[in-house]
């Protein structure tokens, strides 16, 4: 037996009607206080691509009927023991966890650059190689950082729009060459579609960035056990 | 009852109480800074409105940024004079109002024995502040980790490299907190090396704010450029790993030395 | 270098909570499939889907 694990609530056992992955029957784990549900995995299979996200929907219909903290997809247990040991001496920080989540619903902005045009070479006509080479590097890095203190800017203007809700936003600027930001805020469920509603004109008004506004998803951004 | 209060700066040794006359310092709210004496201690104070120090509306006035900054200057303005003054006080933090002398003198009487000792220790002896802090323009200097991510990120397709992004920014926060980590340990143990006494503040927990440490050191006054030298020693190591450190001080002895409200409006 | 759409990042900023956020707890063990790090795993995995989802703008298109 293996349990693949997907959510950790608190005890008692919440009354669910869902099912696991590939409709396999879900599993209660519980120690003090806390449980975490599972799939009934048979070792001998094999994850494939649709798991992933029928994962997701698991957690959503666990998250729906009950706080809950997502697991990390790919966690699995050996054992229903399996499952309790790892809870036991985290069971204090779990708790803290559900409660920082309750009734709130993770929503995600991503601001992409709308341009993103590779850095201009500009003609140093009478310069040697290495000169046009140092002006060139020089021009990619001026390009750089001003696109940092753009995304910084856009980062500050979604934050102060947020108030709300802070201190339950985090961000990140310039992952990638396409990202500006990536933001993921925790809202109450409730509000949550109208929160993105707003979060959506929001975003649109921004012309160097196309902006996305994801989910309600599960907490998964502010799950995060110390 | 009075319409004025009496308010306490800082207890310094009785045998300052004609310097301070002389110097006529102004304390808060134009008020001429006075010594209460009582037998080898004297309490500076100055004359307050009981309208605006009176124990609920001086509690109000705390929430009050506006209100509060330009009087808590004034405080360490005239703290930081009775320092040059005295050569050693016992500062308070600030808002110990009394009723009158009367009251100062009880405290003054009371822990005689306490604030002698105290001005000993401080005596000669001044408190700066060190901290640490990110400087904006981190270098590029990373681990090697870090290096091959960037690698890697450059070659991925767009939605491997999406993914690679945000791994390589939970690297970097980690790898982030332990630099903080070791250069706040580093800055102590040079710290501990060249003064007297070191305090490590906590930290307010703000992510706007670049500090990664703040330490209260207490020197001897004859020792500060040696401080001065042991801060610039712990710039050198930290600036290449993308720190500065401010140094700021001499200040009275605030964390050393200082004593809390307790005794607020009492006599 | 294939562009990188508004839908991509809907999907992706979801795959990356799916593989990289959510509860970890010490001392379970996290699948890997024939050695591969799950990250890798994960990694494909939305390669395929991001392709899958390329391939069904095309046919609306």
């Amino acid at each position: 037996m293996t349990l693949v694990a997907h959510a950790v609530a608190r005890a008692p056992r919440p009354a669910v009607e869902t099912r696991g992955l590939r409709d396999r029957p879900l599993v209660w784990s519980e120690i003090d206080g806390i449980g975490v549900w599972s799939t009934d995995w048979d070792s001998a299979m094999t994850f494939e691509t649709a798991d992933l996200m029928e994962h997701h929907r698991v957690v959503e219909r666990l998250c729906a009927a009950e706080t809950c903290l997502p697991m990390r997809f790919g966690t699995v247990f050996a054992s229903d023991e399996g499952a309790r040991a790892a809870l036991l001496p985290r069971t204090a920080e779990l708790r803290e966890a559900l409660e920082r989540v309750a009734g709130k619903s993770e929503l995600a902005v991503t601001l992409l650059w709308k341009e993103h045009p590779a850095p201009a070479r500009t003609p140093a006509e009478g310069f040697g190689p290495g000169t046009q080479f140092m002006k060139e590097r020089g021009a990619a890095y001026r390009a750089q950082e001003a696109e940092r203190a753009r995304a910084a800017e856009l980062a500050g203007s979604l934050i102060a729009e947020l108030a709300a809700e802070q201190p339950l936003v985090w961000h990140e600027t310039c992952t990638t060459p396409h990202v500006a930001v990536s933001l993921a805020v925790l809202t109450p469920s409730e509000r949550a579609l109208e929160r993105k509603r707003e979060l959506e004109a929001l975003v649109s008004r921004f012309v160097d960035v196309a902006g996305v506004v994801s989910g309600p998803w599960p907490p998964y951004s502010f799950a995060r056990v110390r | 009852m009075s319409d004025e209060l009496l308010y306490l700066y800082a207890i310094a040794d009785a045998a300052a109480s004609g310097a301070i006359v002389a110097a006529r310092l102004t304390g808060i709210d134009g008020g001429r800074v006075a010594p209460v004496v009582e037998g080898r201690l004297l309490g500076a104070t100055s004359v307050v409105p009981a309208s605006e120090y009176d124990e609920a509306p001086l509690n109000e006035h705390l929430q009050d940024l506006d209100w509060l900054a330009p009087r808590a200057a004034a405080h360490q303005d005239v703290n930081g004079r009775l320092l040059e003054i005295t050569g050693g006080i016992v500062p308070l933090a600030f808002g110990a109002i009394y009723r009158g002398p009367e009251g100062v003198r009880t405290l003054l009487e009371a822990r005689a024995t306490d604030f002698r000792e105290r001005l000993a220790d401080l005596d000669g002896r001044a408190e700066w502040i060190v901290s640490v802090e990110r400087a904006d323009d981190v270098p590029a200097a990373q681990s090697e980790a870090l290096r091959q991510l960037e690698a890697e990120i450059a070659d991925a397709p767009p939605g491997r490299a999406f993914l690679l992004g945000k791994r390589r920014e939970d690297v970097l926060r980690e790898e982030r907190q332990l630099s903080d980590a070791v250069i706040a340990v580093e800055a102590l143990e040079a710290l501990e090396a060249g003064a007297e006494r070191v305090y490590r503040e906590t930290l307010i927990d703000d992510a706007a704010l670049a500090a990664v440490a703040r330490f209260s050191v207490l020197v001897d006054r004859s020792h500060e450029a040696a401080l001065r030298d042991v801060v610039r020693g712990i710039e050198r190591a930290a600036s290449v790993r993308g720190y500065r450190i401010r140094l700021s001080g001499p200040w009275p002895a605030y964390r050393f030395g200082g004593l809390s409200l307790e005794g607020t409006l009492a006599g | 270098m294939k562009e990188f759409t508004p839908a991509d990042a809907s999907l992706l900023e979801l795959v990356d909570r799916l593989l990289h956020k959510g509860v970890v707890l010490a001392g379970e063990a996290t699948i890997s499939v024939a050695g591969v790090d799950l990250i890798y795993l994960g990694l494909n995995v939305v390669l395929a889907a991001v392709e899958t989802l390329e391939r069904a703008e095309r046919r609306a298109s």
